[in-house]
């Protein structure tokens, strides 16, 4: 017995040696050839629907067809024999139409993208032509509703809301992509004189993308639930960053954290700051001393979306925007002094979170606000910042894609406009923008007066309350913006020129663009809160042209920048990544990096530097003791000239910027994720783990079955011979 | 427990209390009790308590041929109808296929 033991111990370390040295991968790469590169299209669902795609469970199999052009497609619906197919597109063949014809042929089983940004097509939006018409403004409006009186993005092909039934997957590595086009598909499968189909064998493809979620959010939140003999994985995730993710799995206790969650949902944090804490007059009742429609508030949105994983750049779809008020709340923190806390109105800054779905980081603010405690709980009998509601909310502009150099539009709602209150705000803000825009020689024109307003979070709060708002963009009935929500939203398709990592801060056409449109904002803000213009200095108020340059920079080629080594402290700078940041929300329980930086930058921008030790400054009790109207953040602060190392000298700021939940109210406990009130987007979970791509030959037919038959009669045949042999062992072992 | 080993009135005797516990909505006991004491029944030579036992296998017999009826309809129609049913039978599922309806 021991001896048997020791033998099979012997052959399974032998084997598993065999395995690490690739002996027995040997065997696989002779079949295979692995597509590593890649990036694919998942599934995403509301309360209704699943959109997205996937592949089968097991991975979906067909012949690889390499579709270079347009005209070639029609072989392949109408002719190509070897169903099922998966097909190889370039960029500027894989759009909407085509997509819905492969899917109508009913012969294609996975999609395969060639992706080049270089070689652009003229336009790719992958979202619905009239975005976010779910939860908008104007739902039951006859004259207004799903974008009647004005196609916002018509170039959008709404692939980010179809149900596709096979798997997209965008190639990165042009190895790889020439072995595909040169190896597999020329060599075996290219129809001879381009109509003849090659005979077997052929070169084929895998697709591995399977998705665990369907039908809906609703669904799938409860078949998480269930309390079933599924075997359970353990979700975990990177814990150490995610300061915001106690306060998340609170918010959703309802879903086990240990269980089997099949989708997430969707969410991340919301930031927002005061440039002066807004104080209780009265400090004995804490009662609301704030003016009703006092605060000022100054938004834009932090994401974008499209259709592959990690590569959503959202260059003119929100970074233009979020980095112009970024720049506007520095002009007007370098300021603020000038600003009275009590007499002048409060200025508030908010970057919402997620708001490319159904706009749930505004939703989620206002519920916030509406359910309280928002900012932060009233403790009473102690000092603390005065709780905002929706009522204390008087003015709103937002920053939305403002990226194109030719002029601006105002847009505001022609509903809200009626009430003449309203209608007074609004006309003062334009008056603003255009008289400040002149000034810069920035033609701002209010959107005509039959426009309803374009996709903004604005129609959020509007919905709730009535404010005079404004939506800066630089489209009046239709995008500029070609790329909306896609992965091919990049810096090159809004003039933008790389600069180095030597000059970051050097400042390009679109810089001093943005610098403008921010000095125009900032202006304005001023204007509104004060009531007159900045005098502290002969030019007005300006923003900083290099700070913009800074953070395009920072934005669109390369995280590990200036201004973000700055503003991180030691942890977050050591988590720089080497690529530009992806702009997508991502499912709550990944707090995304975009929103740590924008709320540290948005903290040096209208913070006090004050001195105080990186220990004191990052111990909660003792700020809270000091004082409760501020939090305090380290930043690893400037380079110190005098060494010769990067040492940093650290900086501790004093800010009342913050974070709240964008997750969508839906998931809170107890309100309901049927999407009537609440948007409830969720991620699928991704069964296989990380997706992939593989081709091999696929054989004859009969080559396949013959293998088969002759498998099957060897084995037919060695069972009898096995039994003879063993009746018979004494001739062939002498008996004892 | 070896029925050979056994007496025939223990045999009736534990033949009843399979036959009754099966009424206790445990139609494996009808089946177990149908297949275990078949020879008994069946084909054995004549013994006093032959004649019971029969009645109770064959009563046996019949409960578990109506119980796999029932079980064999239910599971049609359930696995047919349970992506249309929607949640409630997601409720009723022990194991969910993932990624399908």
């Amino acid at each position: 017995m021991g001896g048997i033991g020791f033998i099979s111990m012997t052959l399974i370390i032998y084997c598993s040696l065999l395995y690490d040295t690739g002996w027995c991968d040997r065997v696989h790469d002779k079949i295979y050839y692995d597509v590593f590169s890649i990036t694919q299209c998942f599934r995403r669902l509301n309360a209704t629907h699943q959109v997205g795609c996937a592949s089968d469970q097991g991975g979906n199999v067909g012949v690889l067809h390499y579709v270079p052009a347009e005209a070639e497609l029609n072989w392949l619906i109408n002719n190509g024999p070897h169903k099922p197919y998966i097909v190889l597109l370039t960029q500027h063949v894989f759009n909407g139409e085509v997509i819905h014809a492969l899917r109508k042929s009913g012969k294609v089983n996975g999609v395969l993208v060639i992706m080049n940004t270089t070689d652009l097509p003229a336009h790719f939006s992958p979202d619905s032509s009239c975005p976010n018409t779910n939860f908008e403004l104007y739902k039951g409006d006859s004259k207004y509703e799903h974008c009647k009186s004005a196609m916002w993005n018509p170039m959008g092909n709404d692939l980010l809301m179809t149900d596709i039934e096979f798997p997209i997957v965008a190639l990165l590595n042009e190895t790889q992509i020439s072995f595909l086009i040169d190896e597999c598909y020329e060599k075996f499968n290219k129809p001879v004189n381009g109509t003849t189909p090659r005979s077997y064998p052929l070169c084929g493809a895998e697709i591995k993308a399977g998705m665990d979620a369907v039908k809906n959010t609703p669904t799938c939140i409860n078949r998480g639930k269930t309390r079933n003999l599924n075997p359970r994985t353990v979700v975990l995730s990177d814990y150490s960053l995610s300061v915001i993710l106690d306060d998340i799995t609170d918010s959703v206790s309802g879903f086990p954290q240990f269980s089997e969650q099949i989708c997430d949902p969707l969410g991340d944090a919301n930031v927002f700051g005061f440039l002066h804490p807004i104080r209780f007059q009265n400090k004995t009742d804490f009662n609301d001393t704030l003016e009703e429609g006092s605060i000022i508030m100054a938004a834009t949105k932090l994401d974008a979306t499209g259709l592959f994983q990690y590569i959503v750049p959202g260059a003119y779809t929100t970074v233009a925007g979020f980095v112009t008020l970024l720049a506007a709340a520095q002009a007007l923190g370098s300021v603020k002094e000038s600003i009275d806390p009590v007499r002048d109105k409060p200025i508030m800054f908010a970057f919402f979170q997620g708001e490319s779905f159904d706009y749930m980081g505004s939703i989620r603010m206002l519920y916030d606000m509406e359910h309280g405690p928002f900012p932060t709980e009233v403790i009473k009998d102690s000092d603390g910042p005065h709780p905002i509601k929706p009522g204390h909310i008087g003015y709103f502009l937002e920053v939305g894609q403002v990226a194109s150099l030719s002029g601006l539009y105002s847009h505001s709602d022609p509903r809200s406009n009626q009430n003449d209150t309203v209608k007074s705000g609004v006309n003062k803000m334009e008056d603003l923008l255009e008289k400040f825009g002149k000034d810069l020689n920035i033609s701002i024109k209010s959107a005509s007066d039959d426009l309803p307003l374009p996709p903004s979070s604005l129609q959020t709060f509007l919905k709730k309350i009535n404010i005079s708002g404004v939506v800066l963009t630089d489209h009046e009935r239709k995008f500029e913006n070609q790329f909306y929500n896609s992965y091919l939203d990049l810096y090159s398709n809004i003039n933008y020129t790389a600069t180095t990592k030597d000059n970051q801060t050097e400042v390009t056409a679109l810089a001093q663009h943005l610098t403008e449109v921010a000095t125009v904002v900032a202006r304005t803000l001023y204007n509104m809160s004060t009531g007159h213009q900045y005098n502290g200095s002969d030019n007005g108020l300006m923003a900083d042209s290099s700070l913009v340059a800074e953070m395009l920079y920072c934005f669109f080629l390369s995280p590990r920048c200036e201004l973000l080594n700055f503003t991180s402290d030691e942890h977050l700078a050591k988590r720089l990544p080497e690529v530009p940041f992806d702009y997508y929300v991502g499912v709550e329980r990944d707090p995304s990096l975009v929103t740590l930086h924008i709320e540290r930058i948005l903290s040096y921008f209208i913070g006090n530097a004050v001195n105080l030790t990186a220990e004191n400054c990052t111990t909660y009790e003792t700020h809270h003791q000091r004082n409760p109207y501020y939090n305090y953040m380290w930043m690893r602060g400037p380079v110190n000239a005098s060494s010769a190392t990067e040492e940093r000298v650290g900086l501790c700021m004093e800010t009342t910027v913050n974070k709240s939940l964008a997750t969508s109210p839906a998931f809170i406990k107890g309100n309901d994720l049927s999407g009537t009130e609440y948007p409830s987007w969720s991620e699928s979970v991704w069964s296989a783990g990380i997706p992939n791509v593989r081709v091999f030959l696929i054989p004859d037919k009969t080559y396949e079955i013959v293998t088969l038959c002759v498998g099957i009669a060897v084995l037919v045949v060695s069972l009898p011979t096995l039994f003879l042999f063993n009746r018979r062992a004494t001739i062939l072992f002498l008996a004892e | 427990m070896d029925l050979r080993r056994m007496k025939d009135e223990e045999k009736l005797d534990l033949c009843r209390k399979y036959y009754l516990g099966g009424f206790a909505l445990l139609p494996f006991l009808w089946g177990i009790n149908s297949i275990w004491f078949f020879r008994e029944a069946f084909y054995r030579d004549h013994f006093d308590q032959q004649k019971q036992i029969k009645t109770y296998v064959i009563r046996c017999i019949i409960g578990t041929i109506i119980w796999v009826a029932i079980i064999t309809t239910w599971v049609v129609i359930f696995q047919k109808y349970r992506a249309d049913w929607g949640m409630i039978a997601d409720d009723m599922s022990f194991i969910i296929p993932k990624g399908e309806l």
